[in-house]
């Protein structure tokens, strides 16, 4: 049966600029609604470095794109304080680096003019000795370093944060529904999609004056549903993630290109990266491959000459939907981003696009293309997402209350606190989940019931995206089955269902794995498959 | 004349304690807990249908199992590259008449300390995994063994709210639809709400089980459970029936309940199976005139030349050093340090020796990840890869010669198969370690 439903505006994609726009519109009081073919944040997002960072890099030939980057960074720090975290960067100066110590300080004092807008603190220079005091894992030829400050997030927090904060002023999120058609009428105007639910395998029309489409580097796919060409350059990134802590600050680390990247603490995991790869490939079916993550190494050992004494538990790996640019390096590409309204720059009326862009400017493109999709609807309600606070963002929240007033560990109090600020309180409110699902991060299962229950949740191999539970050096091997009961009874799964969700975790761990196993995560992926052969029983239902 | 046994996993325990009882002068040196302290207290001779246990399980309740023999026999014939066909060649009635030793022997052994295996060598048991997912076994630790759900009338559940790792009504409502699946959703599957004694029950699997092992403990939940049960009924409960006194707590429960109580199959950290089990493996080989060694393996020297290899070894008192005229290593794979992908590639880090897929191909000295493929449940060369082995148990090298001499390898280090997917990492560590402590006798005296 299909069901139908009206609203104003049909975004398509549930990235961060996706659910951002959503947020904008809603806040606005414009009904809206949401479809993501996957996860919130699943794609670009959560392979994204988490870090709502100015863009140094961009100073040179976008210093717009830094200026923006800085503006929105502050105001996401003024609207979720609770899920930013400062990471202070180092930037080692070595003998053979074609830019000296004299010409890095003069760029990052031009930077330290945008830095008060992101609340850092401006660089300082220290010397070889400072550095390595600082910084053992630091190399020893280092001639001086500079620190700089930036700012981190979990990304696809974010996205949920957004999208739960746009479903309380009225939107509507679907998850893992694809937009499988668009709607037209007898002039050719856009006027909704036909979406259907990948889990439940049903149909929902939705009727909209306006179409959004967000799919980031899948926007080709989506604007061809509208018959209209979307040219992107898709540029591939890659990190590896370690288990915990390789460094205490993050560290730059130069490519044998002279690209740069660095290494950094993640919330529980160290992450080093990115690559940056034009990519032609299957978007469904994003691999990270061998050369890449010995590119990655082989540029952090520079800087980090141990570097591959730690462990890589897996890699991430995602498309950016950089604009389209000719015969630049995949470096120079522009980071800036673009609204098309497709009716006057194409055939298609009523439906537009938003692409490119950075993370830390998310809130500010949203921004602007709600501004120009209320103009389209003639809605004259000012943007809001600037002033009113994420959820969770209303007011500090103290760990060391919550951890005694609930009797929950320090840690576990901590993560509630990073993840839902002022609300997590509520997520503990039930009392019946203090058992600790997964030991890694430790994720409570009351943060899980949570999630099934008010967050939209639907399915065990989003939980490391939205959890980040089986995320850890186990990958879920000790926490599957667990995890898969409680989500079985908030969620009302049947066991056959359970063991396929168990099945499906498995693998999309195994992919992310596989192409960096390495080290101790051998044995570790060793008794990961004799616990799920063991459990499953079923090789059947193994993809 | 020394022979040293290198491992302190089931390989390695059965072997000391085969050459102990021989009379031979055996050391075994222990190393930390590899793979046999991590099982979930299933213990395969042969997977029931080797890598497809859901077909397995439907041949099992349809009435046309295989005995573990005839599966025994069906491996020979269809995995050449098995530790088993090194032993057997085709020769199933030597393998069934090894299987029966085997297991003769390891119950002997493991009986004084509560541990030894149950099971049949007609039928497979069919035991609940804590998901609701069935798993036919052909034997099992104490805590599970009883659990065999493939002939009862009814399925109970002991709740235990606030556990971690388990819930009664989920397993409850896997194991429906489980049953269902195979054809055989008559079975009542209800909870048995009892009530615990006083501060036993906690959020940790392990708390639970230490509790459990004092007698008055036992006695209450005993009580408890006293009648819940029934004729034609099997009562499961979590994996914390106890750490040192499973067996007897079991036994106790099940008296009391009025039907078989056993545990769930669960996987470390929210069961205890495989630690009691290497626990159990450890008491016995002390409890043998064998020596033990509480250390790593650093080194070993072959005795090329001279008669002895000497190895270096790492214990809490300092390096020790240790002659020893034969070698036993069951040190393992990843998981015990057999095998090691520490250094960028993979190796075998104690002699050096060539490492072979099941197809033969050799993955030493290159990258892990090059020898693992999309697709989780595909065949991964990287999991079935091992030394290789005459049928003297001795390793190869890649022409097919001895690679040293007076060293015998057993149990996982072997490689040849996928533990995880065929479920023939105990049998093949009962019967290679069995047979390497033979040879390696037969070869000094």
């Amino acid at each position: 049966m299909t069901q139908l439903l009206r609203t104003r505006v049909l975004v398509i994609g549930g990235g961060i600029n996706g659910t951002g726009a959503l947020r904008d519109l809603a806040l606005r009081g414009v009904p809206c609604a949401l479809v993501e073919k996957r996860e919130l944040g699943s794609g670009t997002t959560w392979a994204s470095s988490g870090m709502i960072h100015g863009g140094l890099r961009y100073l040179q030939k976008d210093p717009e794109v830094t200026h923006h980057s800085c503006v929105d960074s502050g105001a996401i720090q003024r609207i979720a304080p609770h899920l930013v975290f400062r990471i202070p960067f180092l930037m080692p100066v070595f003998p053979e680096d074609p830019i000296g110590p004299e010409l890095v300080e003069i760029g990052l004092e031009m930077y330290d003019r945008f830095v008060p807008l992101k609340n850092g603190r401006p660089h300082t220079r220290l010397t070889r000795a400072q550095a390595l005091a600082l910084e053992p894992a630091l190399s020893p030829r280092i001639d001086c370093a500079f620190t700089l400050d930036e700012w981190g997030i979990d990304a696809a927090r974010l996205c949920v944060a957004n999208a739960l904060d746009a479903a309380e002023h009225g939107a509507r999120v679907f998850t893992h529904s694809e937009a499988v058609e668009l709607l037209r009428d007898a002039s050719g105007r856009v006027t909704g999609a036909r979406v259907r639910d990948r889990v439940r395998g049903d149909e929902t029309t939705i009727e909209a004056e306006l179409v959004l489409n967000a799919g980031g580097p899948w926007g080709p796919d989506v604007a061809e549903l509208a018959g209209e060409k979307l040219r992107l350059r898709p540029g591939k990134g890659v990190h590896l993630v370690f288990e915990r802590r390789v460094s205490n600050l993050a560290i730059y680390a130069r490519g044998v290109d002279g690209r740069d990247m660095f290494t950094f603490p993640h919330e529980q995991n160290s992450m080093a990266g990115t690559t940056d790869d034009d990519y032609y490939g299957d978007l469904d079916k994003i691999e990270t491959r061998e050369d890449e993550a010995a590119y990655v190494l082989e540029a952090m050992e520079r800087s980090i000459p141990r570097i591959r004494e730690h462990r890589v538990v897996h890699a991430t790996q995602g498309v950016r939907p950089t604009l389209y640019g000719f015969g630049a390096y995949e470096d120079e590409l522009s980071r800036d981003y673009r609204v098309i309204d497709h009716g006057a720059e194409g055939e298609a009326k009523g439906f537009w696009t938003i692409t490119g862009g950075k993370l830390a400017a998310y809130r500010l493109m949203a921004e602007d293309v709600a501004n120009r999709l209320c103009a389209a609807l003639g809605v004259s309600e000012p943007c809001r997402t600037a002033e009113l606070p994420l959820p969770g963002g209303e007011a500090p929240i103290d760990p060391v209350e919550i951890s005694r007033r609930f009797g929950v560990g320090i840690a576990p109090a901590l993560r509630l606190g990073f993840r839902h600020g002022a609300r997590a309180p509520r997520v503990l409110e039930n009392g019946d989940g203090m058992r600790t699902v997964c030991a890694c991060e430790p994720v409570l299962e009351a943060e899980l019931r949570h999630a099934a229950r008010n967050e939209g949740l639907r399915k065990l191999a989003d939980c490391p995206l939205r959890l980040r539970l089986g995320n850890g050096a186990c990958q879920g091997a000790s926490c599957a089955g667990f995890a898969a009961q409680v989500l079985a009874d908030e969620l009302d799964w049947s066991g056959a269902r359970a063991v396929r969700e168990v099945a499906e975790l498995a693998s999309a761990r195994w992919h992310d794995v596989a192409p960096v196993l390495a080290g101790q995560q051998v044995a570790q992926m060793e008794i990961h498959r004799a616990v799920f052969f063991g459990m499953i029983g079923a090789l059947e239902v193994l993809p | 004349m020394t022979i040293a046994v290198v491992g302190g996993g089931l390989a390695g325990a059965v072997a000391t304690l085969a050459l102990a009882e021989r009379g031979a002068e055996v050391v075994q040196i222990a190393g930390p807990p590899g793979a046999s302290g991590l099982g979930a207290g299933a213990f395969d001779l042969a997977a029931p249908s080797p890598g497809v246990p859901w077909l397995a399980a439907r041949e099992a309740l349809h009435g046309t199992p295989l005995g573990v023999l005839d599966r025994l026999a069906l491996l020979l014939r269809e995995a050449p590259s098995h530790p088993y066909a090194r032993l057997f060649g085709s020769d199933a009635a030597a393998a069934a008449s090894a299987a029966r030793a085997g297991v003769a022997a390891l119950s002997r052994w493991l009986a004084p300390h509560g541990a030894a295996p149950r099971g049949s060598f007609d039928a497979s048991a069919l035991l609940a995994c804590s998901p609701g997912t069935l798993r036919p076994v052909d034997f099992a630790t104490p805590g599970p063994a009883g659990g065999d759900l493939s002939a009862c009338a009814e399925i109970a559940l002991l709740d235990a709210p606030g556990l971690a790792g388990y819930d009664a009504r989920f397993s409850a409502r896997g194991l429906a639809a489980e049953l269902a699946a195979l054809g055989l959703a008559q079975k009542p599957v209800r909870i048995v709400q009892a009530a615990w004694p006083e501060g036993v029950l906690d959020a940790q699997p392990a708390r639970v089980a230490a509790r459990l092992d004092a007698l008055a403990a036992g006695d209450a939940l005993a009580a408890a459970l006293r009648g819940a049960g029934g004729a034609g009924c099997v009562l499961l409960a979590p994996p914390v029936l106890g750490i040192a006194r499973t067996e007897a707590l079991v036994a106790q429960l099940s008296e009391a309940a009025g039907c078989p109580v056993a545990e769930v199959l669960s996987f470390p950290p929210y069961a205890l199976a495989g630690y009691r089990f290497e626990r159990a493996l450890r008491a016995a080989v002390r409890a043998s005139r064998a020596r033990v060694i509480d250390g790593n393996v650093l080194a070993v020297y072959p005795g090329i030349r001279s008669a002895a290899h000497e190895l270096a070894i790492e214990t809490a008192a300092g390096i020790q050093e240790l002659a020893a005229q034969a070698l036993v290593l069951a040190t393992g794979r990843f998981t015990g340090g057999g095998l090691s992908a520490s250094d960028g590639e993979v190796r075998e880090p104690l002699l050096g020796l060539p490492l072979h897929d099941a197809e033969g191909r050799r993955i030493d000295g290159i990258p892990a990840h090059r020898s693992v493929r999309k697709g989780y449940a595909t065949w991964q060369p990287l999991y079935t890869a091992g030394v290789r082995v005459d049928d003297q148990l001795r390793p190869l090298t890649p022409r097919g010669e001895p690679a040293a001499e007076r060293v015998f390898c057993a149990g996982e280090l072997i490689g040849g198969f996928d533990p995880a997917r065929e479920r023939t990492g105990m049998g093949v560590a009962l019967l290679t370690g069995l047979a390497a402590a033979e040879r390696a006798a037969e070869t000094l005296s």
